[in-house]
């Protein structure tokens, strides 16, 4: 055993540690770095330009509404202002007794506004009335009058009842594919404030007002509170258009763009994992073998520990590899407000299958580069091998839109398309039972192991072996064969 | 006496192709054992068995008094005819690997020791690949050698080396002997091989030809050799006494007796033919003696 650890840590350390390695993984941070402050310079260009964005707030909620666009003013003030909210606010706190991360996080999420200005339209709580409203306020912002227009739905801001439906939720609509300051100026303040407002009728300290509600500065003090909110209860709706008899076609539901692309990503940077980190890897072996390493490694070690060594030192490189990028990829979209919390089961089943798909992999890679001279012949030998690991990618479409359903559970339980097509439905769906995964795993772990036995067998020979590539028939007589 | 290297009828097919038939060896504990041979011999392949790098397809392999691939690896040391290191990998730093891939925990004195005494000191940092040929295998010889082995391989250790450093290594060998290590020294040079190693194995198309120490294989298979010139006329060998055979050099015949031929008896022959103007009385070098037995296993090969 330690002399495969041994073997291992050099392979993991002179991967790792390589500047093609290093060069590869900080451009990752770089992108992501490139990806957070870019926006940042042209946001800084942007307010120079001094231009102003305008923005209608269609409130449909019964009585006086919600105020949104004054709070959302008051909001913008005060971020000009650079005061804390509560000093603004009039609420009578003084700045210094507020909590700091409390201020500081209302601060960040009201710090968009600075460049927008609100109107508010008050709507019918009709659904065909809204509806031409909105109509009309889409056509304002294809026009480039309006950046957006959000509903505050009729139901929004009752207690009970309404939860989850169309009627209580909060919707904008844009021609913008991602538009930073909407979803996290307007839109998470929006739903703040309506929160609040909801809240409202059940605060008894508001019993001996006309109204149970908060007033527009009351709600910037409150807003400490209400910054907690995440971006889930926030709709994003296509415009609304008419259809080819006139008829106004509400616009549909934009699904969360980070749910959507979760289980893709998850499957693919699992596969791409496995190719960035196995072909050196290959490549490595074939040179071993060409200057004669090989022959000193295996005078120290058995084949089975050369192998076994270079195997975890892969495997390590792989995690090592794949976590940076999807640690990378998770705190861009926190920065973008699109993570929601996946919770610990997604992690722990990715390292896991992470880990499974290179040592699979990684140990038919490795055995088909003993077996070459040069990568020439390698690429001969490695067409089923990569037929084998492409087999998931057949799939994965099924397993998008169909996670739970029989072909996904099937394919997904091949133990070559497991790795990706497990993390794939465990990421598209939490309705997966759990004795899938584990069964995935289990049938993994045996295929792996039985993979890493014919990999030894191959190795054995192939690492010492000169001439002409065997062919699949040969490989296949090795593999019984004495050495 | 004890053996560190026992093979016992020992064969290794690759395919259709037999690398070593039926090969029977004693290697003695303690003693430098020279590997001689053509290319493709089967010298590497036996070098292999006994490095367990291979299994035989026939017969036993006994080295340092076992049989099985249990047998501690870390009691061995291998330098292999082609420089097998690690090109981007500092000199220390793959030293070090290789020690304690053969079990050293704290090998880093010990490697300093030894490149101190190889004059490689200033190249501990450097990458491998910035080596010159002749460093580079000095720091194999160091990696074959730096764990203290009982039983070392070496092929061609003095490929690439200076006269200087070939010395250098050549000490280090003798001295590796005095400690109680079993060295078999693979090479082509017959010169090295009749000068460093107690005794000799030829091995020729995967067959053991010779073997035993420089005395019993010249004894067995040496000739002593006479190289005459008469005054004024050329000498007719076939009217010498226990004579095998002469070669006819121009200004002097070279001749070669019997095992039991007398060299008193052969001068005075040489006189009744005419005046004598030299008579240079010498044995055969090892490497007449690899050509003859090469040869004569091509011959009896042919006619087979």
């Amino acid at each position: 055993m330690n002399k495969i650890l041994l073997i291992a840590k050099r392979e993991f350390r002179a991967t790792v540690l390589s500047k093609a390695f290093l060069i590869s993984l900080l451009t990752m941070p770089v992108g992501f770095g490139a990806a957070i402050g870019l926006p940042r310079v042209i946001q800084r260009f942007k307010s120079d330009e001094a231009e102003i964005r305008q923005i209608v707030i269609v409130d449909r909620t019964p009585g006086r509404g919600v105020d949104a666009a004054e709070t959302l003013e008051q909001l913008r003030d005060q971020q000009q202002a650079g005061g804390p909210v509560g000093s603004a606010a009039g609420d009578g706190t003084p700045a210094g007794e507020r909590p700091a991360a409390a201020g500081t996080a209302v601060s960040r999420a009201s710090g968009p506004l600075s460049r927008l200005e609100f109107t508010t339209v008050r709507g019918s709580a009709d659904a065909a009335e809204a509806l031409q409203t909105h109509y009309d306020l889409g056509r304002r912002v294809a026009s480039g009058e309006l950046a957006a227009f959000f509903d505050i739905g009729p139901a929004a801001v009752e207690a009970r009842g309404a939860q989850g439906s169309k009627a209580a939720a909060i919707s904008y609509y844009t021609d913008k594919a991602m538009d930073r300051d909407l979803l996290l100026g307007v839109g998470t303040n929006l739903l703040a404030i309506v929160q609040l407002q909801k809240s409202a009728s059940q605060n008894p300290l508001l019993f001996l007002r006309e109204e149970r509600r908060y007033r527009p500065q009351e709600i910037a003090s409150l807003l400490t509170a209400a910054s907690k909110q995440s971006a889930a209860g926030l709709v994003q709706r296509e415009l609304p258009t008419r259809d080819a008899a006139g008829n106004l076609v509400p616009g549909q539901e934009v699904a969360s763009a980070f749910r959507a692309i979760l289980p893709i990503a998850a499957a693919l940077l699992l596969f791409v994992s496995v190719l960035i980190v196995a072909s050196p890897q290959l490549q490595g072996v074939i040179e071993e073998k060409m200057n004669r390493i090989g022959e000193v490694l295996l005078g120290s070690a058995s084949p089975f520990q050369v192998l076994a060594g270079k195997l975890l030192g892969m495997t390590g490189t792989g995690l090592v590899l794949s976590l940076v990028y999807a640690g990378g990829g998770l705190l861009a979209a926190k920065y973008w407000g699109l993570a929601e919390n996946i919770g610990f089961a997604l992690p722990l089943w990715f390292v896991i299958f992470q880990a499974l798909a290179l040592l699979l992999f990684g140990s038919l890679f490795i055995a088909v580069g003993s077996a070459c001279n040069d990568m020439k012949e390698a690429q001969n030998l490695l067409m089923p091998v990569s037929l084998i690991l492409s087999m998931p990618l057949i799939f994965l479409p099924n397993a998008l839109e169909d996670p739970t359903g029989s072909l996904a559970r099937m394919a997904s339980l091949i133990p070559f398309a497991t790795p990706s097509l497990m993390v794939c439905r465990i990421a598209a769906t939490n309705q997966l039972p759990i004795w899938e995964p584990l069964l995935g795993m289990v049938l993994v772990i045996g295929t792996t192991v039985l993979a890493i036995w014919v990999a030894a067998r191959i190795f054995r020979i192939g690492y010492l072996s000169t001439g002409r590539a065997p062919s699949l028939l040969e490989l296949t007589r090795w593999i019984f064969s004495r050495v | 006496m004890n053996h560190a290297v026992v093979l016992s009828g020992v064969t290794k097919r690759f395919g259709r192709k037999v690398a070593v038939r039926a090969l029977d060896l004693k290697v003695r504990s303690g003693t430098i054992t020279g590997f001689l041979g053509p290319n493709g011999s089967g010298k590497t392949t036996t070098l292999r068995l006994i490095t367990r790098l291979y299994s035989p397809d026939e017969g036993t392999v006994e080295v340092l008094g076992s049989s099985t691939e249990k047998c501690a690896s870390d009691q061995l040391g291998y330098l292999p005819e082609e420089r097998g290191l690690y090109r981007s990998m500092k000199v220390l730093d793959l030293l070090c690997f290789f020690a304690r891939l053969k079990g050293v925990r704290s090998p880093d004195p010990d490697v300093r020791k030894w490149l101190t005494r190889l004059d490689l000191t200033d190249a501990a940092n450097l990458k491998v690949e910035a080596l010159s040929k002749g460093m580079a295998q000095r720091v194999q010889f160091i990696a074959a050698v730096v764990h203290g082995p009982r039983l070392v391989i070496l092929d061609e250790p003095f490929s690439g080396l200076d006269p200087v450093h070939a010395v250098q290594i050549g000490d280090a060998i003798r001295e590796l002997k005095a400690h109680g290590s079993t060295i078999i020294l693979s090479t082509h040079d017959m010169d090295v091989a009749e000068r460093m190693c107690d005794s000799l194995v030829l091995i020729h198309e995967g067959n053991k030809v010779l073997d035993g120490s420089w005395d019993e294989v010249r004894q067995r298979h040496g000739h002593r050799t006479v190289r005459a010139r008469l005054i004024g006329k050329t000498i007719d060998a076939s009217r010498l006494p226990g004579v095998v055979s002469s070669v006819d050099l121009g200004a002097e015949t070279a001749i070669t007796l019997a095992a039991d031929g007398d060299a008193q008896q052969l001068l005075r022959a040489l006189l009744d033919q005419g005046p004598v103007a030299s008579f240079d009385l010498g044995e055969s070098s090892l490497r007449e003696i690899f050509l003859e037995r090469v040869g004569a296993t091509r011959m009896e090969a042919a006619t087979a």
